[in-house]
């Protein structure tokens, strides 16, 4: 038999609370018995004297026959206290104790009232004793002392007692196993969360609990599993992330390696090859450092230690320098970068100089992967939102990939992904700026016509009435 | 819940109601045929409840779940 700690102190704080209620109950029927007893006992003792001194009060010659004779009946004893205070036991029987009268009793029936008391002998028997005036005429002269034992009762109330008890250790046993019965089932799923936690905390994060319930425990249950799936769906990343930044730092490297061991070798031909190798190598370094520029930013943003300097900017001048500093880009491939800006445009709540990176990058792919066409900067604003999109006429991004475009390393053009350059970082630094800022990423793209990424900046309630024309 | 959980459950429920119909019988009921009696009485008005608490379940479940 298995004994859980929940188990336990649930089972016991209801068994505590059912022997609290079992007591007090018992106390109440015991007391309701015992005084029920006692009132009918006074009841029928006090008709009884009643009529005995109906009897006595006819002063007839067959009176003290018939009292005797119906004492014997009722199982009482009656004693006569004449006008001179003696006591008479009835005719042939013997001697009585008599302690129980006392002289302010025996005064009280001279004077015409009724006295009723409880007496206990030295062996502990209780007797109930009621003394009733006789009225002859309208003078007191004797009175009947009527003595009924409560042995009965109280053997019978005992009874009852003993029986109450069993009944209560019946209800407790009941209790008892119903308790188990329902500690296990309600601990059962709990412990079944422990052990799954306990499992997770070993690094078996595919396990799964089997939640039936909607109930708040339904709930935990729920939350653990998402728990669980956030902390596999975490280590997937970390891991795929981990693959990606060796092999992508491994292959700049291989490169550096490659050319600068021919050139240390002597292995070229003429100045040119030299040239072009040298070229190689400084390009392979430029992205190298991008891309650990890029790194280094990513790890502080997903720490939370980047902090971004906040103050109202004009995104019209963050676009102008944007688009001046990738002009040469675009004119070396023979691309033209528009601007269309539909003026008033509010100021904005951000940090200028990650924003000017944001559209660095987003204009940067947008040339990247633009062969011919142009590059189109459009800022708008509506009462709600700021929405600031760059459009190209590039090879656009099949549908399925949109999804994933803003993870980390995930490349579109696989194969040719040295070709177009870049380090797969950018568009996931774009998304994480804007987002900091309070903004979201959209994108829309069709193959073989061009891609447009929208940020949309929603407006505070201070940024509309900071608006600018 | 294993079988010896379950066993000692229904033990202590059996010594339970044993020692309740004893003390429902005392007082001169103290025949095998006034025990069985009793018994099926009090698994009748049990019942009672039970079924009332199942129903309203169903009744419950079906409703959440339309």
């Amino acid at each position: 038999m298995t004994i859980n700690r929940i188990g336990l102190k649930l089972g016991a704080a209801v068994l505590a609370l059912m022997i609290v209620i079992l007591v007090s109950s018992g106390l109440a029927v015991d007391r309701l018995f015992t005084n029920f007893y006692d009132a009918q006992m006074k009841d029928n003792t006090q008709e009884i004297a009643a009529h005995f001194v109906t009897m006595a009060a006819s002063n007839d010659s067959s009176s003290q026959s018939m009292i005797r004779a119906f004492a014997k009946f009722s199982s009482v004893k009656v004693f006569w206290l004449t006008h001179e205070g003696k006591i008479l036991t009835l005719s042939g029987e013997k001697k009585q104790n008599l302690s129980f009268i006392r002289a302010r009793d025996t005064h009280r029936l001279h004077s015409g009232h009724s006295v009723a008391f409880q007496k206990q002998d030295s062996q502990g028997n209780r007797f109930y004793v009621v003394g009733k005036p006789v009225r002859m005429g309208r003078t007191t002269g004797s009175a009947l002392y009527i003595v009924s034992s409560m042995k009965k009762i109280d053997n019978s109330l005992q009874r009852l007692r003993n029986l109450l008890m069993l009944s209560g250790l019946g209800a407790f046993l009941l209790a008892l196993g119903m308790i188990l019965i329902m500690s296990k089932l309600l601990s059962r799923r709990l412990l079944q969360m422990q052990q799954m936690t306990n499992t997770m905390a070993k690094g078996n994060w595919e396990a799964r609990l089997q939640v039936g319930s909607q109930d708040e425990i339904g709930m935990l249950g729920h939350s653990i599993n998402d728990l669980a799936a956030s902390l596999q769906r975490y280590r997937d990343t970390r891991r795929a992330f981990f693959s990606n930044i060796s092999h992508e730092l491994r292959t700049p490297v291989t490169y550096l390696q490659g050319y600068a061991k021919v050139l240390k070798d002597g292995l070229v031909d003429s100045d040119k090859e030299k040239e072009q190798y040298l070229s190689i190598i400084y390009q392979e370094s430029v992205r190298l450092e991008h891309l650990i520029n890029d790194l280094f930013d990513l790890s502080k943003m997903e720490e939370g230690q980047i902090k971004l300097n906040m103050e109202w900017m004009d995104l019209k001048v963050t676009i102008k320098t944007a688009v001046q500093k990738v002009k040469l880009k675009a004119e070396n491939k023979r691309l033209s970068i528009q601007i269309d800006i539909h003026d008033p445009i509010p100021l904005l709540r951000g940090d200028q100089k990650r924003m000017e990176q944001v559209l660095l990058n987003l204009l940067e792919n947008a040339i990247r992967y633009t062969e011919k066409g142009s590059v189109l900067v459009r800022l708008t604003a509506t009462k709600e939102a700021t929405i600031l999109s760059v459009s190209d006429t590039g090879i656009g991004i099949p549908e399925k990939e949109l999804p994933y475009i803003f993870e980390r390393f995930y490349r579109v053009e696989k194969s040719r992904a040295r070709e177009y350059g870049g380090t797969g970082l950018g568009l996931s630094l774009v998304k994480k700026y804007v987002e900091m800022q309070g903004g979201t990423v959209r994108v829309a793209s069709q193959m073989g016509v061009g891609t447009t990424f929208i940020l949309i900046f929603t407006h505070e309630k201070k940024q509309r009435r900071g608006g600018i024309s | 819940m294993k079988k010896i959980d379950w066993f000692f459950s229904i033990l202590l429920i059996i010594m339970g109601l044993t020692c309740l119909l004893f003390s429902a019988n005392a007082f001169g009921h103290e025949s095998f045929l006034a025990f069985g009696r009793t018994l099926f009485k009090v698994c009748m008005w049990a019942a009672c409840p039970a079924i009332l608490f199942g129903i309203l379940y169903v009744w419950f479940h079906y409703r959440n779940k339309g």
